[in-house]
């Protein structure tokens, strides 16, 4: 990227990007670190990473898994670092359901919730994010093989907990 | 057909979002010209550590363990007794080399200085093919999933030493092999040398007999001590963690350096007895 209006398109598409994607930001931030303050902290930390590297980017069409990959990797850094600290989550009390198997279904969130970062990525990315798996690998900084690996391994993991048959 | 998770992805998407979240974001997008535009070219030492996921849980890489590593030069007596033999340097996109190979000299003791020197670098040798077959290796596996030459970071393989104790009686330096990977790791390797003696000196040499005892003693008060000063963020495998890792005793073959004082430190593997950001944890046992 050499020209100056390429810049500006690219200052464009970022800022379009984080107006327009903030809550799932957030959403996603907050399944790593299950603490508000933390959460946006992290989100803040990703939004400047991700303006003073504007310049690397190689193709603007695939800003958002280039801004996912700093995101994930801020959480994955932070949860490093902070291994030791227990993360307690408290359910909402008010939390409503229409399904009268109420209780496994908590069950299957709290599970994802508790599956290694590496397989909750994939299971969050894919499946509340409706992210495809080629951005997938970008934003894990992996290639789609290894996704697939990971996939299957966590709905391995899931599969007791989960009621539907699942085409994979 | 209905998605999987759909009752999932509900109660995922139905997370509070908080009311300054906004807020927060637009103070931190900065006005377009106040980018500084400049690329940032890291030493090709230091840049290319890959800090990936790796596929076990242990398997983590930080800066601060390669930093570790970095030669530091002793204040020394009269004749430098641990000095480097040599060094080199090679790089191709499979994997960045950098080795320094120490050796022992002008300790007036030459079958001695033989013998550790021939040992020390058939080990280094063996350390830099080991970690050049991993690159290998890796860059295979890399590209037959379907990756991108242009996409490979080279493996950062580093191979140095430290000299922790250096006088007439007693030498002592690390040995550090680092390779920067998928799974990164970094392993250590101690030299401690009786110079009178010509012989390479145990925790028994240097504790007595009761070694274990007082090591594991020592050992476990300062854990404690660590563990309840509220202001440090050193924290260590306990067993209500369930992971059966907690510190029980040193090993038969733990490793040890005896520090600039002349006091012996013990030296856990990471991972060994604490979280991996505690790095590789340090005992001095007084």
């Amino acid at each position: 990227m050499t020209k100056k209006e390429t810049f500006q398109d690219a200052y464009q598409a970022l800022t379009n990007l984080i107006q327009d994607n903030q809550q799932s930001f957030y959403r996603l931030s907050y399944q790593y670190v299950k603490n508000v303050d933390t959460a946006m902290d992290l989100i803040q930390e990703a939004i400047v990473k991700a303006y003073s590297k504007l310049h690397t980017i190689k193709d603007i069409s695939s800003i958002k898994p280039w801004f996912y990959r700093i995101l994930v990797n801020e959480n994955l850094g932070y949860l490093r670092k902070n291994k030791h600290i227990i993360i307690t989550e408290q359910l909402p009390e008010d939390i409503v359901s229409t399904s009268t198997d109420l209780a496994e279904n908590i069950d299957l969130y709290q599970a994802i919730g508790s599956l290694s970062e590496e397989l909750k990525t994939i299971i969050v990315l894919r499946f509340f994010e409706d992210m495809k798996l080629e951005d997938i690998a970008l934003i894990t900084h992996t290639n789609i093989n290894t996704v697939k690996t990971r996939l299957y391994r966590a709905l391995k993991q899931l599969k007791p907990l989960m009621q539907e048959t699942m085409y994979l | 057909m209905k998605q999987p998770f759909a009752k999932e992805k509900e109660q995922y998407l139905s997370t509070p979002i908080p009311e300054n979240l906004s807020e927060k974001i637009q103070q931190v997008i900065p006005e377009p010209q106040t980018i500084h535009k400049k690329r940032y070219i890291f030493p090709k030492i230091i840049g290319s550590l890959a800090a990936c996921c790796a596929a076990f849980v242990f398997a983590v890489n930080t800066n601060t363990v390669f930093a570790e590593s970095i030669y530091k030069i002793p204040v020394l007596g009269d004749f430098a007794k641990v000095v480097t033999f040599k060094q080199y340097q090679s790089e191709d996109n499979i994997k960045i080399v950098n080795v320094k190979i120490p050796a022992l000299k002008e300790t007036g003791n030459n079958k001695l200085e033989n013998k550790i020197n021939q040992e020390i670098r058939n080990k280094i040798d063996l350390l830099v093919e080991e970690s050049k077959q991993h690159a290998q290796e890796y860059y295979d596996a890399f590209m037959e999933t379907g990756g991108k030459q242009e996409d490979f970071l080279p493996v950062d393989i580093v191979v140095d030493y430290e000299v922790k104790h250096s006088d007439d009686n007693q030498v002592s330096f690390v040995v550090t092999r680092f390779e920067g990977s998928f799974s990164a790791y970094t392993e250590k390797y101690y030299y401690n040398i009786d110079l009178a003696s010509g012989k390479e000196l145990t925790l028994k040499d240097v504790l007595g007999e009761n070694y274990k005892e007082k090591a594991n003693t020592s050992i476990q008060q300062q854990i404690q001590q660590q563990m309840e000063d509220e202001s440090s963020d050193k924290s260590y495998f306990v067993p209500e963690d369930l992971t059966g890792l907690e510190f029980k005793s040193i090993r038969d073959d733990q490793g040890f350096y005896i520090n600039e004082n002349g006091k012996t430190v013990i030296v856990f593997d990471k991972y060994e007895i604490a979280p991996g950001y505690m790095g590789f944890p340090e005992f001095v046992i007084e």
